[in-house]
């Protein structure tokens, strides 16, 4: 079974979010995607919703899609959540299950900062989406990944709705894709600006979305 | 003992009354949201009135040991949000409650009728008896 990992502030969620899940669900054939927000981190900050409310939005969210699901396991622990014991915790509870972490260019580049990262590459396979600014020619700079330079062609020319494997330089059985998916330039930093200048944010997310936000006031203060 | 949601926002739309709120309205969402069960929604003529109201339903909650989850807004008090958990009141500057619409987003919530009658003051929110 084949199962995406997509996590992140959702700090709120919006449809770029939401269309990429989908055309990776489809261009992979993955069984389900589970959205995985973060929790409440230990120094609390201004413009970061409660867990519990971003919680509640992703879950609104995917609701009419029978393929997403959210997860609370990291909104639930106290405390900073670090992506290697999520993803112990995942594999001892959907044991015999592939997962596929879901992530952009930036992201990916950015793993060796993170917590044990050699043993992140070895838990899960990874699907690298391609965000607008940024290029998979960006890759080349990675310690995971064993491209050389002639293999940059086949990076560079994969169209919309197209995925490549790509070599990877650790010991692991996992593998590492590149995925094109239809570059949506929304930004949960630019849906927090538009709230706290009552600009509109219809159309950027779902409805009930943008509903919870105005009911709950949240991100416009500060005024 | 903990009240019911249903008395917690009655309360507070009596409160508000209490403090000359104007135009204060209970909407049930029971069944329609997570959000929460009842809102309580009600407008000041200045952002002293605003802020005036928001304090007094949070100190007469504060008597019966109600104390809310959340208060947003009261640095400017254009539009203070009290949440109780089940209950969230919201107290709007005129201008504001107007640009937010609430009552519209919501249209579908049913809206629960508060007896004006039993405030006691005098004057404003008192219905005039013809014989």
């Amino acid at each position: 079974m084949k199962i995406g990992l997509f996590g992140g502030t959702f700090n709120p969620i919006h449809f770029g979010h939401l269309r990429s899940a989908e055309e990776i669900r489809s261009m992979f054939a993955l069984e389900k995607i589970f959205f995985i927000p973060s929790g409440n981190p230990p120094l609390k900050r201004k413009d970061l919703a409660e867990a519990k409310d971003r919680y509640n939005m992703v879950r609104m969210a995917v609701r009419g899609n029978p393929y997403f699901k959210v997860l609370d396991i990291e909104c639930v622990r106290p405390g900073k959540s670090y992506t290697v014991n999520t993803l112990e915790q995942l594999l001892k509870k959907y044991a015999g299950v592939d997962f596929y972490f879901m992530l952009g260019i930036d992201a990916f580049l950015d793993i060796p900062n993170w917590r044990e990262p050699e043993k992140i590459m070895s838990l899960t396979n990874f699907i690298v989406l391609s965000r607008p600014g940024n290029t998979f020619k960006d890759l080349l700079g990675s310690p995971y990944l064993d491209i050389k330079k002639s293999g940059l062609d086949g990076l560079t020319s994969i169209n919309r709705g197209g995925r490549e494997s790509c070599r990877t330089a650790l010991p692991s059985s996992r593998k590492v894709f590149l995925a094109k998916v239809t570059p949506i330039d929304i930004s949960s930093t630019d849906i927090r600006k538009h709230v706290k200048k009552r600009v509109s944010i219809k159309y950027m997310l779902p409805e009930d979305v943008e509903s919870y936000i105005i009911s709950k006031s949240l991100y416009m203060q500060g005024n | 003992m903990p009240l019911k949601s249903k008395d917690l926002a009655i309360q507070a739309a009596e409160a508000a009354l209490e403090k000359k709120a104007l135009d204060v309205t209970v909407l049930d969402l029971s069944g329609l949201t997570v959000i929460a069960d009842y809102f309580v929604i009600c407008s000041g003529d200045s952002t002293t009135q605003v802020k005036a109201v928001a304090e007094f339903i949070e100190q007469e909650f504060a008597k019966k040991r109600i104390r809310p989850l959340g208060v947003e807004g009261a640095a400017h008090s254009h539009w203070i949000l009290l949440d109780y958990g089940d209950v969230i009141i919201h107290v709007f500057e005129k201008e504001t409650r107007t640009y937010y619409n609430l009552e519209k987003l919501w249209m579908d919530a049913k809206v629960v009728e508060i007896d004006e009658n039993k405030i006691d003051m005098a004057g404003k929110n008192k219905r005039a008896i013809h014989p």
